[in-house]
C-alpha cells in the first residue's frame, strides 16, 4: 500500500511539475483566421465612428454627391475642366486621440514630400475653424492628389473635418466653392432629418443576389440607392429602385413617411402603419408593403408600392414609383422579383 | 532515500504553511508594485509566473525582487494537498468529509490556473446603430496583417504584442514575407516633421516619411492604455523596401502588394472575432436629477448570427448581461463625450462554474465531516 502511495505520488509531482513548465514557459502564437470582408463590417476605430449626423450645405453645381460610406457622412466629386476631378469628404471624430498636428500628418505623408502648408481662420456655419492648405510639387505618383484644404472645428465635442483634395490647378479654382460651402455647413443629427434618406450601406450588393426582369431596363444609381431599374410601356413608366441599409435603416414609420412625401402625402402615426403596411413573409423574413397614390411635383397622378425587408444587420428597401398604370401593370413582378431576392 | 526525504517535505504541514505565507507576501509586493506598474503588468510578473524578477520602490528606491511566483506557489501548494492526502488520510470512508473538503481546494486551484489561462476579458464599444463582429482587448496589442486581395473574405495574421521587441524577425506560412521589428515603444505619441524635406520622418515608407515617434512613460493606472508604435521592415517576395511605422494612431489602412497579393497593416488592440454581430440599437445613459452621478445604463441590442440564422433583441442593463456562444456581455461603461455610445464588457471565462462547484464540495465536505465526528461523540458519550 505504502509503495503504491509513494508510486501515485511521484507521477503526480511530475505531471504536476511539468504542467507548471508548460504554462510558465507558454509562447503566444501567431493566429491567422479569416473573416468577412472589411467593408462588410463597421470596422473603423471607435473615434471614427460616426455616421449619425448629416451636413447640409450650398453644394457647387459641379459637385457630385456620393453615397456617404465609412467615417464618411458625406462625399463629394468635384468635376474640374478638362475632365479634372477631385473630391470633398466631411469627417466627423469623436473622442479624439490624437492631436490636430498628428491628423495633419497623416495628409501630409499623402501628398509625398516637400509639403508646404498654411493656415487661415475661416467660417463653418457658425463657428469659427481653421483651414490649412497642403501642397506639394512631388507627389509620389501623377494621379494621387497633389493639393489639399482641410477645415477643421470643434462643435459639440466632436471634431470635424471638411477635406477637399485634388490637383493643384482644380483645388485653386475650387477654394472659393470651398469656402462658400464651408461657410453655408448645417451640420444637424439623423433625429433631426429623419424625413432624409438614412446613410447607405457600404456593402454593395452582388448581381447574384437577384434576377431582373427581362423588361427592367437599367438605371445609373442614384444617391443612396443601390442600383435602379426602369421599366416602361409605351407613355406610361415605372422606376425600381434597391436600397440595402445597416441596422433598421432608420426606421420603418420614417422611411415609410418619407417615402409618402415624395408623392405629396401627408404624414402618419404610428397608430396608422398597421394600416397601410400589408405584413408579408419573405422565407424567414417578416417584411412590409405599402401601395400609395399619390402626386408628382408636376401635379400628375403617381403610385408607389415600396418592400421593406430586415434582413439580418441589414434593412432592405424595394421601391416602384411611376404611373398609376404601369406601377399596376408592374407590381406582381415587383413582389415576385422581392420574393427570389437572395438576402 | 532520496524520494523519500522529497515525500516528506512535500507532504508536510510546514511546507503547507511556508506556501501560504510567501502567498500573503507575494500579495503585498504585489500591491506595492502595482502603484507604479498597473494592474496588467504586475499580474503578469508576479502571480501568472513561476519565479518573479521585478522590483518595487519604496520610499523613492527601487528594489529588485527575486520571488516564488503565483503559479509556483499554488503548483506546490497543489502537490502538497494531494501527496499529504494520500500519505495521511488514504481513502478511509469515515474520512469521506475530509476528502470531498480537500477535493474542493484541489477544484479551487485547478479551476483558478484554468481561469487564469482561459479567462478572456474584452470590451465592445458601439455607437447606435453600429454592428460589430468583434471585440478588442483592454490592454493587449496586436500587429495586424490583412490580405484583403482575396474576393469573398480577408485573412489576418494576427502578432501577438509578446514577440513585438527590438530586432525579432517574425516568420510565419501564413505571411509571404518575413516582419523585422526595427523598434517596438510600448507606449508613444505621434509628432509631424516641421520641415519633412530636411529632416527625415521615422520610416522612409507610408504615412511614417512625415512624422516622427516620441516614446512615453508607461502609463499603469487602469483607465488609461499605452498606445505603442513601431518600426518595422518587410523582407521578401518582393515586398515594398524600406521601412514602416506602425502605431495606435494610424487608422488608416497602410497598404501593400507582396508578390500578387495585397496585404494591410495595422497596430491595434488585440481583437477577438465572433461568428454573430451585435448591433447597438439604443443607449440610454440615466444620471441621478442634476449630478452627473450615473443612475443607469441600458442597450437594447440586437444579435444575428448569420450561421443559426438566429435575431433576436436582448436588453443589456446592470446585473442583467446577455449570455451568448459562451460569452458574457455586461453594461460596462459609455463614452462621457457621446451619449449615443455603450461600451460592452465581454467575458469569455469557460471556468466560471469552478469556484462555485469547490465551495459546494468544500461546505459538503465540512458538513459531512462534522456529522460524522459527531455521531463518533454521540456514541462515544453514550457509552459513557
Amino acid at each position: 500500500m505504502n509503495k503504491a502511495i509513494h508510486k501515485i505520488a511521484r507521477v503526480g509531482i511530475l505531471l504536476l511539475f511539468a504542467a507548471a513548465v508548460l504554462i510558465g514557459c507558454g509562447k503566444e502564437e501567431i493566429k491567422v483566421y479569416r473573416i468577412p470582408k472589411e467593408s462588410v463590417q463597421t470596422p473603423a476605430m471607435p473615434h471614427q465612428q460616426a455616421p449619425q449626423w448629416k451636413v447640409l450645405g450650398d453644394v457647387p453645381q459641379n459637385w457630385e454627391e456620393k453615397p456617404a460610406s465609412g467615417m464618411r457622412v458625406a462625399q463629394y466629386l468635384v468635376k474640374g475642366k478638362n475632365g479634372a476631378q477631385g473630391e470633398v469628404a466631411v469627417m466627423p471624430m469623436v473622442g479624439l486621440k490624437a492631436t490636430k498636428d498628428e491628423i495633419l500628418a497623416i495628409w501630409r505623408g499623402q501628398l509625398g514630400n516637400n509639403v508646404v502648408q498654411k493656415s487661415e481662420q475661416v467660417k463653418i456655419g457658425a463657428d469659427e475653424g481653421e483651414l490649412f492648405d497642403l501642397s506639394t510639387e512631388q507627389p509620389p505618383n501623377s494621379e494621387l492628389p497633389s493639393r489639399i484644404l482641410v477645415a477643421m472645428v470643434l462643435k459639440n465635442n466632436i471634431n470635424w473635418f471638411f477635406r477637399i483634395s485634388g490637383a493643384s490647378n482644380l483645388i485653386e479654382e475650387s477654394k472659393a466653392d470651398f469656402i462658400n460651402y464651408l461657410k453655408s455647413v448645417k451640420i444637424t443629427s439623423a433625429d433631426q432629418t429623419s424625413q432624409q434618406p438614412p446613410t447607405v450601406s457600404p456593402t454593395p450588393i452582388k448581381p447574384s443576389d437577384f434576377k431582373v426582369p427581362d423588361d427592367w431596363k437599367p438605371l445609373p444609381p442614384a444617391p443612396m440607392t443601390l442600383t435602379r431599374y426602369e421599366v416602361s410601356d409605351g407613355s406610361n413608366s415605372a422606376v425600381i429602385s434597391i436600397s440595402k441599409l445597416d441596422g433598421d435603416g432608420g426606421g420603418l414609420l420614417p422611411n415609410i413617411n418619407r417615402w409618402r412625401g415624395q408623392i405629396n402625402l401627408q404624414n402618419i402615426s404610428a397608430d396608422e402603419l398597421d394600416r397601410v403596411a400589408e405584413k408579408i413573409t419573405l422565407g424567414n423574413l417578416n417584411a412590409v408593403v405599402v401601395d400609395f397614390t399619390g402626386t408628382n411635383k408636376t401635379g400628375e397622378q403617381t403610385r408607389m408600392v415600396g418592400i421593406i425587408a430586415p434582413a439580418g444587420s441589414f434593412t432592405y428597401f424595394f421601391k416602384m414609383t411611376g404611373q398609376k398604370e404601369a406601377v399596376e401593370k408592374h407590381k406582381s413582378a415587383l413582389v415576385n422579383f422581392v420574393k427570389n431576392f437572395k438576402f | 532515500m532520496l524520494t523519500e526525504k522529497i515525500i516528506d517535505a512535500l507532504t508536510s504541514i510546514r511546507l503547507t504553511v511556508i506556501c501560504l505565507a510567501l502567498a500573503m507576501v507575494l500579495v503585498f509586493l504585489g500591491t506595492l508594485a502595482q502603484v507604479d506598474k498597473g494592474i496588467f503588468i504586475v499580474q503578469k510578473e508576479f502571480f501568472q509566473s513561476l519565479i518573479v524578477f521585478s522590483d518595487i520602490r519604496i520610499l523613492n528606491h527601487k528594489i529588485p525582487i527575486i520571488f516564488p511566483g503565483g503559479y509556483l506557489i499554488g503548483l506546490v501548494l497543489l502537490v502538497n494537498l494531494i501527496a499529504s492526502h494520500f500519505k495521511r488520510f488514504g481513502l478511509l470512508p469515515q474520512k469521506i468529509g475530509l476528502l470531498l473538503t480537500h477535493f474542493g481546494l484541489l477544484v479551487l486551484l485547478v479551476g483558478q490556473l484554468m481561469i487564469d489561462q482561459l479567462h478572456i476579458e474584452s470590451n465592445m464599444r458601439l455607437v447606435e446603430g453600429e454592428s460589430k463582429n468583434y471585440s478588442e482587448s483592454y490592454s493587449r496589442c496586436e500587429l495586424a496583417f490583412v490580405k484583403v486581395s482575396d474576393p469573398d473574405s480577408d485573412t489576418v495574421v494576427s502578432i501577438p504584442e509578446s514577440q513585438l521587441y527590438k530586432g525579432n524577425v517574425i516568420r510565419h506560412p501564413a505571411l509571404p514575407f518575413e516582419v523585422k521589428i526595427n523598434e517596438y515603444y510600448e507606449n508613444s505619441r505621434l509628432e509631424n516633421l516641421p520641415n519633412p524635406s530636411s529632416e527625415k520622418g521615422a520610416a522612409t515608407l507610408g504615412i511614417g516619411r512625415t512624422v516622427r515617434v516620441n516614446p512615453q512613460p508607461l502609463v499603469t493606472t487602469s483607465d488609461q492604455r499605452n498606445a505603442p508604435s513601431a518600426i518595422i521592415e518587410l523582407l521578401g517576395n518582393n515586398a515594398p523596401q524600406g521601412s514602416w511605422l506602425v502605431s495606435f494612431f494610424i487608422d488608416d489602412a497602410q497598404t501593400f502588394a507582396a508578390g500578387n497579393e495585397q496585404w494591410q497593416m495595422f497596430l491595434r488592440p488585440e481583437r477577438y472575432y465572433k461568428p454573430y454581430f451585435i448591433t447597438l440599437l439604443d443607449f440610454t445613459h440615466e444620471k441621478y436629477p442634476g449630478t452627473d452621478i450615473p443612475k443607469n445604463f441600458s442597450s437594447r441590442v440586437k444579435l444575428t448570427n448569420p450561421h443559426t440564422k438566429e435575431e433576436r433583441e436582448v436588453l443589456i442593463y446592470m446585473n442583467n448581461p446577455l449570455r451568448y456562444g459562451g460569452e458574457t456581455y455586461y453594461q460596462g461603461s459609455f463614452d462621457p463625450n457621446d451619449d449615443r455610445v455603450s461600451i460592452l464588457q465581454v467575458v469569455k471565462n469557460p471556468a466560471w462554474t469552478t469556484p462555485y462547484i469547490a465551495c459546494a464540495l468544500a461546505g459538503l465536505g465540512m458538513v459531512m465531516h462534522f456529522i460524522l465526528n459527531l455521531g463518533t461523540f454521540v456514541r462515544e458519550q453514550k457509552q459513557k
